[in-house]
């Protein structure tokens, strides 16, 4: 054979070689190098969490005992409708040991706020005294119940306008209680 | 005075390139020497060859194109030793080549040139059209013709009138005589000069290109260069499979902390936002019966109170007074309460006394109280 053809021949040999050999195992190669410094990233952040375990638990212990705290504020309500009797209870209670006259007591919505994980229950109560007593009454609402907020309170004095007056009072709230996992 | 002064520089500047230039340029007679004069084998761009290391001869061709008489010149010169074949110009219809045979070796043995020129090629110049010259350097003789040729003197052809008749020359024409190196330097200096561009491309170095290649065992070569290549491969195939593999392993080992991890981490985030949350409720709740303070001020001021109406921190008062300004007065300056304005105009009742409807806003929070107290 002549030398040409045997270099020609050789030339094309080393072109399919490198074209159907090289170049694919290079690509491959080069697909295993993307892999492995992925995985390798991964790795690290992965120890890095690991090492960072002991730290996050205890940030998440911490964390639960402050939320816990916060929330002991509003009491624990196991049962909705048990629930609802004692806290009318404990209100109307509060009321009458004011001297007033509980006219209506109504639950007006049962709603939920998610970002505290509280739920409330709004009341709205009516009841008949002296402004003195109405006054006393509010104080002692919203004293004695910190998961109480009051929303609105309207009082109309029928005569005198002075503390001994007749009023008649209308106040809403809210209640703030944590659901308990069956109601 | 300036002009003479810088044509001598310059002129100066030309001599010392020329006689740098003149060290690059061997003559290579008996011995060797530069046309700086100075002798010793060198590295020479261009190589003056000796007359005594070749043979002449001439031939005329038809007129061809320069490219075809090349073609026809490799052909017959095929096969032979090396010879410089420098085309001369064109007479009517033929041109007459000069043939220069060169000693086998000579120029093998010397350092590579670029150029390698015969001495009687490059002398040529330097002698008449019609005259010759006799030259005699170093023990050797020979003879001059203005058209290029030359004659080695000896044996018959040592005596000039014998040499102008061969020759064709006038006999009664005494050639030039050139005696010496020295003297040759000098008018090989000046017909250097005068060599044509296509003379000094007729006169490549003839020897061929030679950059050991043909020496090289290719196969071994290629073979040993497939296998590193290919080993470098299979190498780092395997370097890289196996740290994959190795680091898969210990990412799905750690998986499971990594999740507990994740998790705690996704639980902090929660349990701070709750945390937020709560104190932002708690923080917001309004100390809502501090409207009974408005309420004792204003019976203490002998007002009656009528209505009062709550409804998102604004608290509306409505009754009697005999100066409500004055109620309105002592409102505004109890830090809980802001924005204590009369809401609609104050009207005086048929007591005398004057009926107002008022509302202020209750600070919504401790941080509103600090602010107020400030």
């Amino acid at each position: 054979m002549n030398s040409r053809v045997r270099i020609l021949f050789g030339l094309a040999g080393a072109l399919a070689v490198a074209r159907f050999v090289l170049v694919p195992w290079l690509g491959a190669q080069a697909d295993l190098h993307d892999r492995l410094y992925a995985v390798t990233r991964q790795l690290d952040r992965a120890e890095a969490i690991v090492a960072a375990g002991p730290d996050l638990q205890a940030r998440r212990d911490t964390l639960a005992e402050s939320v816990a705290e916060l929330a002991a504020r509003a009491p624990q309500a196991e049962s909705g409708s048990e629930h609802r009797v004692q806290v009318q209870r404990e209100l109307r209670s509060a009321v009458e040991a004011a001297g007033l006259k509980v006219q209506l007591f109504e639950w007006v919505f049962d709603g939920e706020s998610t970002p505290t994980g509280l739920a409330f229950g709004r009341v709205r109560m009516q009841f008949e005294g002296t402004l003195r007593e109405v006054a006393e009454a509010h104080v002692a609402i919203e004293a004695g119940f910190p998961q109480v907020f009051v929303r609105s309170l309207a009082v109309n004095v029928r005569n005198r306008g002075n503390l001994l007056g007749t009023a008649g009072a209308t106040i809403e709230l809210d209640l703030y209680y944590q659901p308990g996992e069956a109601s | 005075m300036k002009h003479a002064a810088t044509q001598t520089i310059l002129q100066r500047i030309a001599a010392s390139l020329v006689n740098r230039l003149s060290r690059y340029v061997t003559w290579h007679g008996k011995a060797d020497r530069n046309l700086a004069n100075e002798s010793g084998r060198f590295f020479p761009l261009v190589l003056i060859l000796g007359r005594e290391h070749y043979k002449e001869r001439r031939k005329t061709y038809p007129t061809l194109r320069r490219r075809d008489l090349q073609k026809v010149l490799r052909q017959e010169l095929a096969g032979e030793p090396l010879t410089l074949s420098v085309p001369g110009p064109v007479r009517g219809d033929s041109r007459e080549v000069s043939f220069y045979r060169l000693e086998q070796g000579v120029i093998e043995s010397l350092p590579r040139s670029l150029f390698v020129i015969p001495e009687s090629l490059v002398l040529s110049s330097q002698v008449s059209e019609d005259g010759w010259a006799d030259v005699e350097r170093e023990d050797y003789r020979y003879f001059l013709f203005g058209d290029g040729s030359s004659q080695p003197a000896g044996g018959a052809l040592a005596r000039r009138e014998l040499v102008a008749l061969a020759s064709g020359v006038d006999p009664d024409l005494p050639p030039d005589e050139w005696r010496g190196s020295a003297e040759l330097l000098g008018h090989m200096r000046r017909a250097l000069l005068k060599v044509p561009g296509l003379t000094w491309w007729s006169c490549r170095n003839p020897l061929p290109h030679r950059f050991g290649l043909d020496t090289v065992a290719w196969k071994p070569v290629a073979v040993t260069a497939a296998l590193v290549l290919f080993g470098y491969l299979v190498v780092s195939s395997l370097y890289l499979q196996a740290s994959l593999g190795l680091r898969s392993d210990d990412l799905d080992t750690l998986e499971p902390e990594i999740q507990e991890g994740l998790v705690a981490d996704e639980e902090a985030r929660d349990l701070t936002a709750r945390r937020n949350a709560l104190a932002e409720l708690w923080g917001s709740r309004a100390d809502t019966q501090a409207l009974w303070q408005s309420v004792a001020l204003a019976l203490q001021n002998r007002a009656s109170v009528n209505q009062v109406e709550m409804r998102d921190g604004r608290v509306r008062l409505y009754g009697e007074a005999a100066d409500a300004a004055e109620i309105l007065t002592l409102l505004a300056a109890v830090p809980n309460f802001k924005d204590v304005t009369f809401d609609s105009a104050v009207r005086s009742g048929r007591s005398g006394r004057q009926n107002f409807t008022l509302s202020f806003a209750l600070a919504e929070s401790a941080a509103d109280n600090e602010q107020a107290d400030e």
